[in-house]
């Protein structure tokens, strides 16, 4: 009985051990992967892809202008999707206006989002945005933004160039990167420079 | 036919793996309410003035059926309100897998950074079964050395087994969405 007894204490401590051996490998494989991962924005599946042309709406921001999304013209667009109670979207916020400054000649920067009027003019006002802001349920359903803060950059010829969910300022700048290089994403990006090594 | 020890060691087994299991998902949620608020709105179920005070009660409900689980007395309670929560848990992971939104955070303890997946329910409904198992065979009678070295070793085995192996459902969710095949 007591042999019967250690023997079973000890198989399951061997046991337990094992387990908590292939949890830790596991794990290991989970934050290595993490590491060598995609850092760009991430792109969801959803929406028009990037080089396909991006639906065209006409749309008047909360100071009354008017703007259209997806037309032809001169400088590329990037529409930024937030809401008032995404608090990553608000930590963005400063990196946005920076870009719209720095860039302002080949991009122009639009917050979109929708909802209750009102409550989007008190954010705009109470964070002093600055930045044309839209209130358009249809923008998100054409881009199917399932996530946020969600970002879509348009080029000057009306085509989705890059997109993806955007947690930091370095994903946003990805993005802009992406559009330079003519890739849609990071991940696109791996798997062309996967395949060359194919 | 099984003894009534033997039922003890089955369902002992059972409620010992599940209380560890509720109790990490709890650990895991508190932990950060807010971004566990995130996930329980991600599943879009419920209206947005209801997610906060679900981010805290759900988990608040788990600690308590993992407290009730590993009380004799009280085990039979766990067990029925730990099957309850589960399949709230897993019907509505199954419908937002139906729906397709497969990229939300599961929001469920086991790995970090969880996505749900067909998988997920499965392994769901696998618990949702061992909740079965600690219902049917209650905690009657008294253990002797052996069986208590059992339940022991056989709750903590079957809980680490569980986090091992939702860590690489995990993994495997993130390469294919990187597009790794794994």
């Amino acid at each position: 009985m007591n042999a019967l007894l250690v023997v079973v204490g000890v198989l399951f401590v061997m046991n337990i051990g094992l387990i908590a051996a292939v949890l830790a490998l596991a794990r290991q494989v989970g934050v290595l992967f993490e590491r060598i991962s995609p850092m760009g924005a991430l792109t969801l599946s959803g929406g028009p892809r990037v080089g396909e042309a991006a639906p065209l709406l006409r749309l008047r921001t909360l100071a009354g202008d008017a703007v259209s999304v997806g037309a032809p013209g001169v400088r590329s667009q990037m529409l930024f999707f937030l809401s008032p109670t995404c608090p990553v979207c608000k930590k963005l916020l400063p990196a946005l206006r920076a870009l719209d400054v720095a860039e302002r000649g080949r991009l122009e920067v639009l917050l979109a989002s929708d909802g209750e009027d009102a409550e989007h003019r008190a954010f705009w006002q109470r964070e002093k945005l600055g930045l044309p802001y839209v209130l358009s349920a249809e923008l998100g359903l054409a881009f199917q933004v399932s996530k946020l803060p969600y970002a879509v950059v348009v080029g000057p010829d009306g085509r989705v160039r890059a997109k993806g969910l955007v947690n930091s300022r370095e994903q946003i700048e990805s993005l802009l990167v992406a559009e330079e290089l003519g890739v849609g994403s990071m991940q696109d990006y791996l798997s062309r420079s996967h395949a060359v090594v194919e | 036919m099984i003894t009534l020890q033997g039922a003890f060691v089955l369902g002992g087994v059972a409620r010992l793996a599940m209380a560890v299991i509720f109790a990490q998902a709890a650990w895991h949620a508190l932990r950060d309410v807010g971004a566990h608020a995130g996930s329980v709105a991600g599943y879009r179920l419920l209206p947005h003035w209801a997610v906060m005070a679900a981010a805290w009660a759900l988990p608040l409900l788990s600690v308590a059926a993992a407290l009730l689980l590993v009380v004799p007395v009280a085990a039979h309670a766990g067990a029925v309100l730990g099957l309850a929560l589960m399949g709230v848990f897993t019907a509505a992971m199954a419908v937002n897998v139906q729906r397709g939104r497969v990229h939300i955070d599961c929001g469920c303890g086991g790995a970090q950074g969880q996505r749900i997946s067909g998988a997920v329910v499965v392994r769901n409904l696998l618990l949702l079964a061992l909740l079965g198992v600690a219902v049917r065979f209650p905690a009657v009678g008294v253990l002797d050395g052996v069986a208590l070295v059992g339940v022991a070793g056989g709750g903590l085995a079957l809980a680490a087994l569980y986090f091992a192996g939702s860590q690489l459902l995990a993994n495997r969710a993130a390469f294919q969405h990187a597009g790794f095949v794994a």
